[in-house]
């Protein structure tokens, strides 16, 4: 296990560094780092907009159970919650868009 | 990106073209195509707004309380209905028996988001409320309205009474943090209907773009491929659904929403 978390050090350490070589005929492009970040923000915000929307989907699915005569408010409570978590996660894909070139 | 002025904001253009164009001038303000000064969304708006005034001046002749026809009907479940999702149940369960007088400027805003989101299901015709200036707009409006209602209701003094908070030494910390808070609202009303609408038209047109390549490509292979190519074109249609979905409940959204804003604007504290 241990060997596989080095190998994959490895490969990425020589990916970062890989335009380097093109300091040979001196045109360094240059890293969009903008690009990686939003990547990653975006990766994290539709992660967390996932687990939160989850748990209100639990949530609303036991108290159904727990009281079918409810069933009306509980799945206005839960498309109102739904719709309120994915709003959180598609602000990071506002300022994505809005950023990266 | 380039804009592509679709064939309603050629013709808004031509009727309305030169007086946008002596005014937007007169104001030194250089509109983004000077041949069409009349951008894309704001021709849709006015399609929009010229379209449901049409609707409801015929639906307002045929009104009866005998004889309610299929259309009545269905226009007065979006008033009250079995599940209390109306504009009015909302506004009495949040704001009382006197939250009916909210009805005609909330329900006038939540139609115009509503028709606006579902406006771009029809095939040549776009979502102006894509554009992030018009959610922008509807924002202001609710805001302002009930920041309005709120100064009416309880005078300057108490509405800015709201804004201290529940106990007088909480005063200094909870006074820029409802400032804010209530600076948040704007925006976020504004970023979620802009960017839900958005990304659902982007979705879309993605998933046709991909389905469209894999059916010329495999229309080069033979003639049978043009026949099978014709199968993947048909999973966007699920992304129009979807369009469809997303358009309907965020025009509920940012209808619920002002509701629960001005039913605490107005709220008596116990």
């Amino acid at each position: 296990m241990r060997r596989y978390a080095v190998f994959l050090v490895a490969v990425l350490a020589v990916l970062v560094l890989a335009p380097a070589v093109f300091a040979a005929d001196g045109a360094v492009p240059e890293t969009n780092w903008v690009a990686i970040t939003s990547g990653f923000a975006m990766a994290i915000a539709s992660a967390a907009g996932g687990y939160a929307q989850g748990k209100a989907t639990a949530g609303a699915c036991e108290a159904f159970a727990r009281n079918p005569g409810a069933a009306a408010s509980i799945r206005f409570g839960l498309i109102l919650g739904l719709v309120l978590i994915e709003s959180m996660a598609l602000y990071t894909f506002a300022i994505v868009f809005m950023k990266v070139k | 990106m380039e804009e592509h002025t679709i064939w309603v904001t050629v013709l808004v253009n031509r009727l309305l073209g030169k007086p946008a164009l002596a005014l937007l001038t007169a104001l030194h303000i250089q509109p983004a195509n000077p041949e069409y000064p009349i951008p894309n969304h704001v021709s849709m708006e006015l399609l929009v707004f010229l379209l449901s005034a049409i609707f409801f001046l015929w639906l307002k002749r045929r009104i009866s309380v005998d004889r309610p026809g299929g259309t009545q009907q269905c226009m007065e479940a979006i008033l009250t209905n079995p599940m209390n999702v109306g504009v009015r149940d909302l506004l009495e369960d949040n704001a009382g028996h006197a939250g009916a007088r909210f009805v005609p400027m909330l329900g006038s805003i939540g139609i115009f988001v509503l028709f606006c989101n579902l406006i771009s299901v029809v095939p040549t015709l776009e979502s102006p409320t894509a554009v992030v200036s018009v959610p922008f707009g509807c924002a202001i409006v609710v805001f302002a309205y009930y920041n309005w209602c709120g100064l009416m209701h309880h005078g300057p003094l108490g509405y800015g009474k709201h804004f201290l908070g529940p106990v007088l030494p909480m005063a200094p910390i909870m006074l820029p943090v409802e400032i804010i808070s209530n600076l948040a609202r704007l925006l976020s009303l504004t970023v979620r209907l802009w960017v839900n609408m958005f990304v659902s038209e982007l979705l879309y047109g993605l998933f046709l773009g991909l389905t469209l390549i894999v059916f010329l490509f495999a229309g080069k292979a033979n003639a049978l491929g043009y026949g099978l190519g014709i199968v993947p074109l048909f999973v966007p249609v699920v992304f129009i659904l979807l369009h469809i979905f997303v358009a309907v409940l965020q025009a509920f959204v940012f209808t619920i929403l002002p509701v629960i804003y001005v039913s605490g604007a107005v709220a008596e504290e116990h």
